[in-house]
């Protein structure tokens, strides 16, 4: 879904926008013709971003030559510093070649981003359904190896295990999305919505995910069924996929 | 009689009257003059240069960004690079200069808070900067002061020549005849209201404490100008766009969730030791009694 940047930056608070802003102009007079895009993604755009989020924008260049991305270095840290602008270079060439290896990242942008500056190369980007099956089971699978690290580290401090359980929830909302898509599902791609529509479809309650007064245990078993359910659902596909037929 | 002002106010106002007055028109002049040689510094200073070149009062405000440049000198928009850090320190001010040092000494790995709440300095480790270098040795000079608070000022005091120079070459910093010359002039409206206070001094030899007070108006007008007079025009412009960039990293800062190294050293020298919230115990601030 591409959003439109004027409504985009209307809803950053007043010197968030101003920074975004300010940040585009003086990527624009430094890369010049080599600067293809300023793609916006991420909580800025999905919504939910809190005074501690990043800004994350990706910036599509047409050549990456040392002289040109030192050029960028006073507006990227101007920008970093006064806005947590999280900035990735991209060539926009590179863009349909990685797509094999970053599909879930490619679906999450391009699934909510809006263009601030230049054309949006993620518009006819292909996906196939095979490298974002193969993502998502790695990025479960390692969401899964993560949490029972947590466990083991925190098993004496709550808070900790808390707070780094909710990031961990934060980070799968992306493989669990590409998930219902796999499973032709167009939901929307925000944290609950997801939860939610997963947690259905595999018969976990995700309600403790969501809710902040839970008992950090019984959040983090919540998540290792959710995480266990869904990586099992993955490897089902996987059987399908590898059938004669492609499981279709 | 020439220059009879026996009978002309305020002279010919009695004693308490006379003081009063005195002390409201001497401030107004010594006000005047600064403004004065304020005014006639920024000047002399010149307009204020940015990344794109001059830069207008719209152009300091939120939404200014810098483009590298090839500039050897802090610019509206430019971030400082390795340790220019210092010399923004420097020119906010000592203390702030001794935050930055302190902040770089311990990052860099070879300072450390010890656990009896004192500091350690690590042999084996080098300094990466030769600024750094040199406060190392001052730190571990027990002739530099008996504590690290004093070391510490005195590294700073050490530098200070060095930091003015670079920043006079980077035009962020006045030479010493540019300073006299605004000091002067201050000078010159500040000694207006003096002769006021001279003359009737002089004339009415039962004020005599009016000297006191006449001598302690020179000395609070020279301190009120020279720090006045000291800072160049690009400096104030440079302080003050870094100050408003620096939201988000301050912010990081003193949550204790910087995102690297380098953000708590600018932070320590633009905010000093106070703008270092949850970093104070990690860098040992308390060991200087901060």
């Amino acid at each position: 879904m591409i959003t439109n940047i004027a409504t985009v930056l209307a809803l950053l608070p007043t010197q968030t926008r101003a920074r975004v802003e300010g940040f585009s102009r003086a990527a624009q007079d430094a890369l010049g013709h080599d600067l293809a895009a300023l793609i916006v993604y991420g909580s800025a755009v999905r919504g939910g971003l809190t005074p501690r989020s990043d800004v994350d924008i990706i910036a599509v260049l047409r050549t990456d030559h040392a002289e040109l991305l030192r050029s960028l270095h006073d507006a990227a840290a101007v920008a970093r510093a006064a806005a947590r602008v999280d900035l990735r270079i991209m060539l926009l060439d590179e863009i349909p070649r990685a797509a094999d290896v970053f599909p879930i990242f490619f679906d999450d942008v391009r699934g909510c981003h809006a263009v601030l500056f230049g054309h949006d190369p993620f518009k006819d980007l292909v996906i196939h359904d095979e490298h974002r099956r193969l993502r998502v089971e790695q990025e479960l699978r390692e969401a899964r190896m993560a949490l029972r690290r947590l466990v083991v580290d925190h098993a004496f401090d709550m808070v900790a295990l808390r707070a780094d359980v909710q990031g961990l929830i934060k980070r799968v909302r992306a493989p669990l999305h590409s998930l219902l898509h796999l499973h032709d599902s167009s939901a929307r791609d925000d944290l609950v919505t997801v939860l939610d529509i997963v947690g259905r479809r595999l018969g976990v309650d995700t309600l403790p995910l969501t809710s902040s007064d839970q008992d950090p245990v019984l959040v983090a078993d919540a998540c290792a069924v959710l995480l266990d359910k869904a990586i099992d659902d993955v490897d089902q596909l996987s059987a399908l996929s590898a059938r004669p037929d492609g499981g279709h | 009689m020439p220059f009879d002002l026996s009978t002309t106010w305020p002279w010919s106002a009695p004693g308490t009257e006379f003081v009063v007055a005195w002390l409201i028109l001497s401030s107004i002049f010594v006000g005047l003059g600064v403004l004065v040689a304020m005014i006639m510094g920024d000047v002399l200073d010149g307009p204020v240069r940015g990344a794109h070149g001059a830069v207008s009062a719209m152009d300091q405000a939120l939404t200014s960004v810098g483009v590298a440049t090839a500039h050897d000198t802090l610019l509206v928009g430019r971030f400082p690079r390795g340790d220019e850090v210092f010399v923004v320190a420097f020119l906010q001010s000592r203390r702030h200069l001794e935050a930055a040092l302190w902040a770089a000494a311990v990052t860099d790995g070879w300072l450390r808070p010890g656990s009896d709440g004192g500091m350690s300095i690590l042999d084996d480790v080098e300094p990466n900067d030769p600024i750094l270098e040199q406060v190392k040795a001052v730190l571990q000079d027990p002739a530099a002061g008996a504590t690290m608070q004093r070391r510490l000022r005195a590294a700073a005091l050490r530098l200070a020549p060095s930091l003015q120079t670079r920043a006079e070459r980077m035009g962020l910093a006045r030479g010493g005849e540019r300073r006299s010359v605004l000091i002067l002039l201050a000078l010159v409206g500040a000694g207006v209201g003096l002769g006021v206070g001279l003359l009737r001094s002089v004339g009415i030899e039962t004020l005599y404490w009016l000297y006191y007070g006449v001598a302690l108006h020179v000395v609070v007008t020279l301190l009120l100008v020279m720090p006045l007079t000291a800072r160049h025009r690009q400096a104030k412009a440079y302080l003050r766009w870094l100050d408003e960039t620096l939201g988000a990293m301050r912010a990081d800062v003193q949550a204790g969730a910087p995102a690297c190294d380098s953000d708590v050293v600018l932070v320590a020298a633009v905010d000093g030791f106070s703008g270092l919230g949850s970093q104070g115990p990690r860098l040992g601030v308390r060991s200087l009694g901060s």
